[in-house]
Order: structure tokens, then C-alpha cells, then sequence
């Protein structure tokens, strides 16, 4: 839908709230839900009213997508000197005026953070405030969203089939000449995106942003050691810097502070050794649908990128931008609302400005990141990791106190995203890195849930005729798991028939054998 | 509980909407005269009582969908404003007591049906 734009008068208080009144007509021809529409015009008529109390006029930009309301209310004067005190509680610079007409409380700008999804504000003095916020217009509800955030381009399939064989949750069948995700089955590892030679499958194109003015640009260490022997990470931190972002975090201060916590909670509860470090979300996705009696394992911590949101959001005048270095973590309810960028696209930004800037490289830091705690067992590669899973379940693992499980090399260094080799990255990162701020973990506060993804049939009768069903069919297949009737096992082929995603036509030794009777 | 019956309690006169008045159900009230604070409060359950019988009030209701707006203290609106609020579909309510007293009355008889939320 295209942005509408109401200009807003400044001082006409009998007016004021026209273009909130028009924004909740088209909310409720979208049909959006009452409680975000009732969000929606708190939010709007206290931006619609700011301009017309304090400003000399400006104007409210409506965008409006299925899922998602953005406005954007801009005023050309004269700016906030402080924004701070502006937010706070109590506080106003309102004229008598308005608080004869019941305003000027300095609720304002506290009341449309509370009641946005996403809130920032930027003021100039002298030039004006420009207060950006967004309402979800759906509940993020967890079970109709795609787990998934991998894109399909159905025209670039080869058909080769390598994404068959290494989709550790064989979510992925060929038919049709295209790829196609279970959706019920994929944990967006995005190994297949790593596998895939023809470009059919690659990272959901995220919400692209315009400008970095005013961005807090939050990235992996691994992104910041891609670009070679001749620009450290330092450097790479420079040209983020000049390319307009406003402040940069490196993702690691994050995932540093939940391996410490991880410690100590495995310290303070033994019972629960060994403790699994929340740091990969596409582990965790595993965990929930193949290994849910291990949830009680996982230390009860937000994975970096949501810590990070949550930090970030508690400041105000800050607009994320993240740039996942993994699809799992794109997947992310929270950080999917957000602004994000593909590494390839930043990457590239990247690339041009520091071949423009070649000389000026005094950025080498004598001080290295600081590095994990010495108690924590890695494991990278999903065979290893559902391995150690498998050991943990059956308690065999109890002498080890922390594990970091990872579903890339080397964690996110190994990201199919990224193109550095991984031991390379890591080892620019650790030698020639800069020193980070460890933040601290934040509690977890919705508990991790088990998936419901394996299920043949809610009902549990029902479940038992089809995995007999399911039985009878696998015994007729020639078990040869060839994949050319488009699923990776024989096995998984007879769930198909029985779930109807497939017929046993498709399976070509039953089908010759059929022609041959004839 | 509907709002005509809540309406009755307090003695008061709904100028507006009568029918609808009888239809909408209220389970909160929310008094003040600032419009954030009330903003925060309102929802289409929601009765306004206020001594703020302005064209803001009225935008607010109008916003917010609120069940109702009474004024107080027994003083009619000035006509420009009930005619706002029959345009706009909003049951306009005038209670003769003061706005303390007119909460109270509301507060006790909400909380005596036990649905306030």
C-alpha cells in the first residue's frame, strides 16, 4: 500500500486528531484487531497531538502492510534540546493552553512507547522531531508463523537433491521440480542454503533498510572478520561507523554474558548438568522438536539477539538494525519485526567504502576480545550436536558442566551466509579483534515449549492406525532411500503417503514393477 | 453491567444515544482531566468521567471507542459538543454530583455486581 500523508496544523487544538481518525478508518477496513487498533490511536493521537501543541506544524506518514502499521511523524520545529527529559514521566514544556484542553500531562511520548511495537524518536533543535513508531497488527502468534525463514526461487532448482540428503530434520522433499519445506519439521539451520549449488534457496529477504542515519547496528564477530588480511575488524567497525550507523554492538558482548551466566547457573543447579548454553537458535529449535525432555537443560536465558533487543529497546531514540549472520536467528520472532540485513548486502556497503579508504588504517588494537569460559564444552555441526543430545537424553553426559551446542563450524564464523572460512575468521577475530563490553544475560520470560512438530494426527488413536499405516507402506518400499521420488528415506516417503503428501505412484521401483506385472 | 443501568445510580441524564446506552456493557471507569492518563484507561467498556468537556474529549472518545463520556457537577455540555457526539456515536451522559461523588456512586455499584475489571 502506498504511505498516506495528513498534514498536521500546529496550535489547532479543535482539529487536532483528524489524521488519527482517519488512520483508524483504514485499520478497521484492514480488519486489524481491536486491541492494536485500540494501541494503534493512543500512539497516533498523542504524535498527532505533540505536533499541534508543541510544533509549528508537520505532518503524520501512514504505511500500512498486512501484518504491520508504520507511522512516521515528522514536525519542522523547533526541536527537542532534550530527549531524555522528554521522555520521562511528568515531564512537559506543554503552554497553558493545552493543559486548559487536558494535555500537557507528560505522558505524551511514554505513552506511545508503551503502546508501540517499536518506538524512536530524533530531534534537532531548530530543525524539527521526526518520531517513527510501529504496531503489529497481528498477535506474533508462534503456531501458524513459518518456523522458517528460508526463501525458495522454485525457477533456480536443479533438482539436484543435495538438500534432500543434509537436511538434518529431513524437512525438505523435492517434487515437482522444486523444493518444498515442511514446515512442521524445518529448525532454519539453513545447512541446506549452504548445500543448495544453484541459488534456489536462500535467506528470506528481510525488511531492508534505507538510511543508517540514526541506526544502532547490532553484528557478529564473524561478520566483522570477513574482509580479508588487509582490513582487521577494527577497521571493518571504522567503516560501519562512516557508512552513517550510529553505534555498533557486536553480537558476542551478548553471547559472552549468557556463557557466563550459563556457568553459574550450572553451578548453583548440578542436578541440571549438563546445562545447555541458549546461544544457537537453531539449536534451540532442535531441542524443542527432536529433544523436548532436554528443555529443562537449557539455562533459562534470552539467545544473544533477542538479549540484545531487549537492552536496545529499553533506551529510547534507538532504531535497531541487525544483520544475522544465520537464518534460525533471522527466524527470531522479535528480531524478524526488526530492521535486518543480509551479510552479502552490508558486506558489500562494507567492501566499497574501505577499498575507498585504504590509508587510513591506525585502527590495530593491542587488546584482544575477551574470551569464553574455560568450562564449556563446544560442539559445532548438527550431527555432532543431535550426537551429544542423544548422550545427554540418555544421561551420559553428566561430567560435563556447560555445552554450547552450534549448529555452524565454529559457531556463527561458519554461517553458510558468510564466505571467510570459518577457522580463518576465528582466528582473525581472536588475534586481531578489539576488546568488547560483556553484557549481562536477561532472563528468560515465556519458558521454551516443546514443538508439536513430529505428530502424525492430534488425536492419539488416530496417530496409531497411521504409524502402523505408515509401517505397512515402508515394508513395500525397496528401502534404498535413492530420493528420486523427491523424500529423503523410504521411511519419510511412507509418512508422506500417509499424511497425503505424496502417492506410492512416485516411488520408481514400485512403479516398474507395476509395468512389468502388466 | 449497561450502562443505563450504571447511569441510573448516579441520577443522571443520558443526552445522547439513549438505545445504544442501554445495549453497551461497562465494566470500568476511568475519571480525570488529563488526556493521556485517560487515553491509557480507555476501551470500549470503559465509562469516561470528567470535568473536561471538550472537543478533545470527545475526539478521544471518538478514538478510543469508550462506552461513554458523562460530564458533571450537573452542567450541560455546550451544545456544540452533544451535537459531536450524536454525530459521532457517543453516548454523552450528564451526572448531577461532583466528580468525586459520581465516581463513587460508580465505584460501589461496579464493584457490588462484582465486574470490575
Amino acid at each position: 500500500m502506498q504511505p498516506i500523508i495528513y498534514t498536521i496544523q500546529a496550535g489547532d487544538y479543535e482539529a487536532g486528531g483528524r489524521a488519527s481518525r482517519a488512520l483508524k478508518e483504514h485499520l478497521k477496513k484492514l480488519g486489524a484487531d481491536g486491541k492494536a487498533v485500540r494501541r494503534a490511536m493512543i500512539a497516533a493521537y498523542e504524535a498527532e497531538m505533540n505536533v499541534v501543541i508543541h510544533s509549528v506544524g508537520g505532518e503524520m506518514k501512514i504505511e500500512l502492510d498486512g501484518s504491520e502499521l508504520n507511522v512516521e511523524v515528522k514536525d519542522s520545529g523547533p526541536g527537542i534540546a532534550d530527549i531524555d527529559q522528554a521522555m520521562r514521566e511528568g515531564y512537559s514544556t506543554a503552554p497553558a493552553k493545552a493543559r486548559e484542553y487536558g494535555f500537557g500531562a507528560g505522558m505524551g511520548l511514554p505513552n506511545i512507547r508503551r503502546n508501540s511495537d517499536r518506538f524512536s524518536i530524533r530531534s534537532t533543535v531548530g530543525e524539527g522531531t521526526t518520531l517513527e513508531f510501529k504496531v503489529l497488527l497481528k498477535e506474533p502468534d508462534l503456531a501458524d508463523a513459518p518456523p522458517h525463514s528460508i526463501r525458495i526461487n522454485s525457477a533456480m532448482c536443479r533438482q539436484c537433491k543435495s538438500c534432500l540428503r543434509v537436511c538434518p530434520t529431513r524437512a525438505i522433499r523435492v517434487r515437482k521440480h522444486k523444493p518444498l519445506i515442511l514446515d512442521h519439521l524445518c529448525i532454519d539451520c539453513n545447512i541446506c542454503i549452504g548445500e543448495c549449488p544453484s541459488g534456489a534457496l536462500s535467506m528470506e529477504s528481510p525488511k531492508e533498510s534505507k538510511s543508517h542515519a540514526g541506526q544502532t547496528l547490532v553484528v557478529s564477530a564473524a561478520f566483522l572478520s570477513q574482509f580479508g588480511t588487509g582490513f582487521p575488524p577494527a577497521a571493518v567497525l571504522q567503516a560501519l561507523l562512516a557508512l552513517g550507523f550510529e553505534a555498533t554492538h557486536v553480537l558476542e558482548s551478548w553471547s559472552l554474558g549468557i556463557q557466563q551466566a550459563a556457568v553459574k547457573y550450572a553451578r548453583r543447579y548440578p542436578e541440571l548438568q549438563p546445562v545447555i548454553v541458549p546461544t544457537c537458535s537453531a539449536v534451540l529449535n532442535l531441542i524443542q522438536l527432536r529433544f523436548p525432555s532436554l528443555i529443562p537443560h537449557v539455562a533459562p536465558f534470552l539467545t544473544p539477539h533477542l538479549a540484545a533487543r531487549a537492552m536496545l529497546e529499553k533506551q529510547r531514540s534507538v532504531q535497531m538494525v541487525f544483520c544475522p549472520s544465520q537464518c534460525s536467528q533471522f527466524g527470531e520472532r522479535a528480531v524478524r519485526n526488526e530492521q535486518t540485513m543480509v551479510p552479502s548486502q552490508l558486506r558489500n556497503e562494507v567492501l566499497t567504502w574501505l577499498n575507498a579508504h585504504r590509508d587510513n588504517q591506525d585502527t590495530l588494537s593491542d587488546e584482544t576480545p575477551p574470551t569464553r569460559p574455560e568450562e564449556i564444552l563446544r560442539v559445532w555441526g548438527l550431527s555432532h550436536v543431535m550426537g551429544v543430545l542423544n548422550e545427554i537424553e540418555d544421561g551420559l553426559l553428566s561430567d560435563v558442566p556447560v555445552v554450547e551446542l552450534l549448529a555452524c563450524d565454529q559457531g556463527c564464523f561458519g554461517s553458510p551466509l558468510l564466505s571467510e572460512d570459518c577457522h580463518v575468521a576465528v582466528n582473525r577475530w581472536e588475534s586481531r579483534g578489539f576488546p568488547i563490553p560483556v553484557y549481562p544475560a536477561t532472563e528468560q520470560t515465556v519458558p521454551l515449549s516443546a514443538r508439536a512438530g513430529i505428530r502424525l494426527d492430534e488425536n492419539m488413536l488416530r496417530a496409531m492406525t497411521k504409524l502402523r499405516q505408515m509401517d505397512d507402506i515402508r515394508r513395500m518400499l525397496p528401502g534404498r532411500d535413492c530420493g528420486v521420488c523427491g523424500a529423503p528415506t523410504c521411511e519419510d516417503m511412507a509418512e508422506d503417503i500417509v499424511m497425503n503428501r505424496a502417492e506410492l505412484s512416485q516411488c520408481i521401483y514400485l512403479a516398474q514393477e507395476g509395468d512389468k506385472e502388466k | 453491567m449497561n450502562l443505563q443501568t450504571l447511569v441510573e445510580c448516579i441520577d443522571g441524564r443520558i443526552l445522547t444515544h439513549v438505545a445504544q446506552a442501554a445495549e453497551t456493557r461497562v465494566n470500568r471507569v476511568a475519571a480525570g482531566d488529563n488526556i493521556s492518563g485517560m487515553l491509557e484507561q480507555a476501551s470500549e467498556n470503559t465509562l469516561i468521567v470528567s470535568n473536561l468537556m471538550g472537543r478533545s474529549l470527545i475526539r478521544m472518545a471518538e478514538l478510543m471507542d469508550v462506552a461513554g463520556l458523562c460530564a458533571v457537577g450537573g452542567t450541560l455540555p455546550e451544545s456544540e459538543i452533544i451535537e459531536r457526539a450524536s454525530e459521532r456515536g457517543i453516548v454523552l451522559i450528564v451526572s448531577p454530583y461532583s466528580l468525586f461523588e459520581t465516581c463513587g456512586k460508580l465505584y460501589e455499584r461496579l464493584k457490588s455486581e462484582g465486574v470490575l475489571v
